[in-house]
């Protein structure tokens, strides 16, 4: 069953034809010996960032026995990063998220020993680590634009759950702090569980956030919008409850199909996409499910299936989302490839959206075929070029890797 | 030995009517009254105690688990044999609550859904104290299914014969 390709090759040529030219991909952490795990498992799947000139990836492992968070930074089209750096100073670091700056300066934030902490990084070295939240924060991710606006979104425990904070940053030089006070993006309602953040920016500094509530008794997706100056608007529910393809049992009221980690990514243009996973099929486990917003993300239509109906048989896992110039690319990890015959554990698979429609999948080149692939996080860079990351083992269980792929974009 | 069994009959009862008089929408998180702990947890007990696990994957707001709840784990007879012969684990398979594996990696309850392949909930493992998965029973079980299992892994049969020639024997 690991020969599917052939199957997909026999679907229409454009199919098969990524508007990327793939490069070899690159051993970044964690040697074929490796004894320890990599984990991408930050709020909004931000694991990536690229510049005009260059790319830089941000992660924890627990290389020094405790979870640590990493970053390496390399030229565009680089065939090897430099050695990575640390960035985290505690006893126990997770959850890392990475912005783009200008001039070739990044931003990392992440939890560090339960509470949520960024630093900037340059060519010169590490800026000084700065608490954006007080204890017991976590679940932090990053928003920044090509205009140079940064924003921190984090959850913070409340009334025996937790809530969703947002504040603008200002990065000078390698120094960062919060631009203004952090506000709550949503109702402060009775022990709220309001977790795992994703945002993007929409035109002329409209902030939009999407997130996970579990105040119904079951989890729902909501996103809200707020403008420079302004409040947050009232927030709106972004998956449907009871989609086409979703059946409540009978008698059941109230309770629904499971969805969770919802990123969100721009286009520059004024579209705003969303995907999450969702179980509205629950015969097949999660599959990649989205919607767009064409009104800068004031409000999304229909929710559309992302990956294509060869994907529907198995489980799909970790979505990620970039936006730039050419449109919208979805990455995830499934096991199509592996179906039936216990080989399966994972490759990384792709699917993107230049226009109306996402495209049939494509399972990655060089990030499929035996053992595990999986866990990835991708970016476009300013050229529309593809930046994926993602973790790699001989199974699921074993010690880990990660692996970098350049895409160099060729849209004949 | 009598007062224990006498003091274990009481706990039996009130647990059962505290489920029985449950209703409404419930939000399918791990049944009140058993004595469920997090997975590595319970990894750990199961080591000292030299008992086999019972891991449950629920989902916050999912319907079959809610109702394996009410329907299954209210029946005295699964409540008795799953507490006197297994350590007891729960995961929510949505949540980021973290735990250290026994190779000594740290994931999140999500992430062992992935790991165990879980594609829906509820979703049933049984293991050794190790971890190493001896049956797994995915989706609604009757309470008669769930003292099936039991048997079968138990009993040790599971070291001698799959779970299809165990039930086609028994049945």
């Amino acid at each position: 069953m690991k020969r599917l390709p052939l199957l997909l090759c026999l679907l229409p040529a454009w199919a098969c034809a990524a508007p990327w030219s793939f490069g070899t991909p690159v051993l970044v952490a964690g040697a074929s010996d490796s004894t320890h795990f990599h984990h991408l498992d930050g709020s909004g799947r931000q694991h990536v960032a690229a510049s005009a000139s260059e790319v830089a990836l941000v992660w924890e492992d627990d290389r020094t026995g405790s979870p640590q968070i990493y970053l390496a930074v390399a030229p565009r089209e680089a065939a090897s990063f430099a050695p990575d750096v640390r960035l985290s100073d505690g006893e126990e670091a997770y959850e890392p998220a990475l912005a783009a700056l200008d001039g070739n300066r990044w931003l990392a934030a992440w939890e560090q020993d339960g509470a949520v902490v960024a630093r900037v990084i340059d060519a010169q070295g590490l800026g000084p680590i700065q608490a954006l939240a007080g204890k017991s924060s976590r679940q932090v991710t990053l928003v920044s634009d090509r205009a140079g606006r940064v924003a921190a979104l984090w959850t913070r425990e409340h009334d025996g759950g937790q809530l969703l904070e947002a504040a603008e940053l200002k990065a000078d030089g390698r120094a960062v702090a919060l631009a203004g006070a952090a506000v709550t993006v949503a109702p402060v309602v009775e022990h709220p569980y309001q977790g795992y953040p994703a945002g993007a920016w929409g035109r002329q500094g409209r902030l939009l956030v999407a997130w996970e509530d579990r105040r119904a008794g079951h989890t729902r997706l909501f996103h809200t919008w707020r403008d420079p100056g302004q409040g947050f608007a009232a927030e709106r529910q972004l998956n449907e409850h009871n989609a086409p393809h979703g059946e409540v049992p009978a008698g059941v009221v109230g309770l629904g199909s499971g969805v969770m980690r919802v990123v969100l990514a721009a286009d520059g243009a004024g579209n705003v996409r969303a995907a999450w996973l969702d179980k509205r099929n629950p015969a097949s486990g999660y599959a990649v499910w989205g919607a767009l917003s064409q009104d800068g993300g004031r409000s999304f239509g229909p929710n559309q299936m992302v990956q294509d109906e060869l994907g529907a048989a198995v489980p799909q896992w970790h979505a990620a989302l970039a936006g730039g110039v050419p449109g919208f690319v979805a990455a995830w990890d499934d096991t199509r490839e592996g179906w039936g015959d216990g080989s399966e554990p994972g490759d990384v698979v792709l699917s993107w959206n230049f226009g109306s429609a996402w495209s049939p999948d494509l399972v990655v080149p060089g990030a499929s075929g035996e053992g595990y692939q999986g866990s990835p996080a991708v970016a476009l860079d300013p050229q529309g070029d593809l930046h994926l990351l993602w973790i790699e083992g001989d199974d699921l269980s074993s010690p880990t890797r990660l692996r970098y792929l350049h895409g160099a974009f060729d849209p004949d | 030995m009598h007062a224990a069994k006498s003091h274990g009959a009481a706990w039996l009862a009130s647990l059962v009517m505290t489920l029985a008089c449950w209703s409404g929408i419930a939000t399918a998180d791990a049944p009140d009254g058993w004595n469920f702990h997090p997975f590595d947890e319970a990894l750990k007990i199961a080591r000292q105690e030299q008992k086999r696990v019972f891991l449950y994957f629920g989902r916050h707001g999912c319907p079959s688990c809610e109702q394996t709840n009410r329907e299954s784990f209210t029946d005295p007879r699964v409540i008795e044999r799953y507490s006197a012969n297994y350590v007891l684990a729960y995961v929510d398979s949505e949540s980021g609550k973290r735990m250290r594996l026994p190779s000594g990696e740290r994931i999140t309850e999500m992430e062992l859904g992935v790991r165990l392949k879980v594609f829906g909930t509820p979703f049933f493992y049984f293991m050794e104290s190790d971890g190493k998965p001896i049956l797994r029973a995915p989706g609604f079980q009757t309470a008669d299914e769930f003292l099936v299992f039991d048997e079968f892994v138990h009993s040790g049969r599971y070291r001698e014969q799959s779970f299809a020639e165990f039930k086609a024997a028994n049945s």
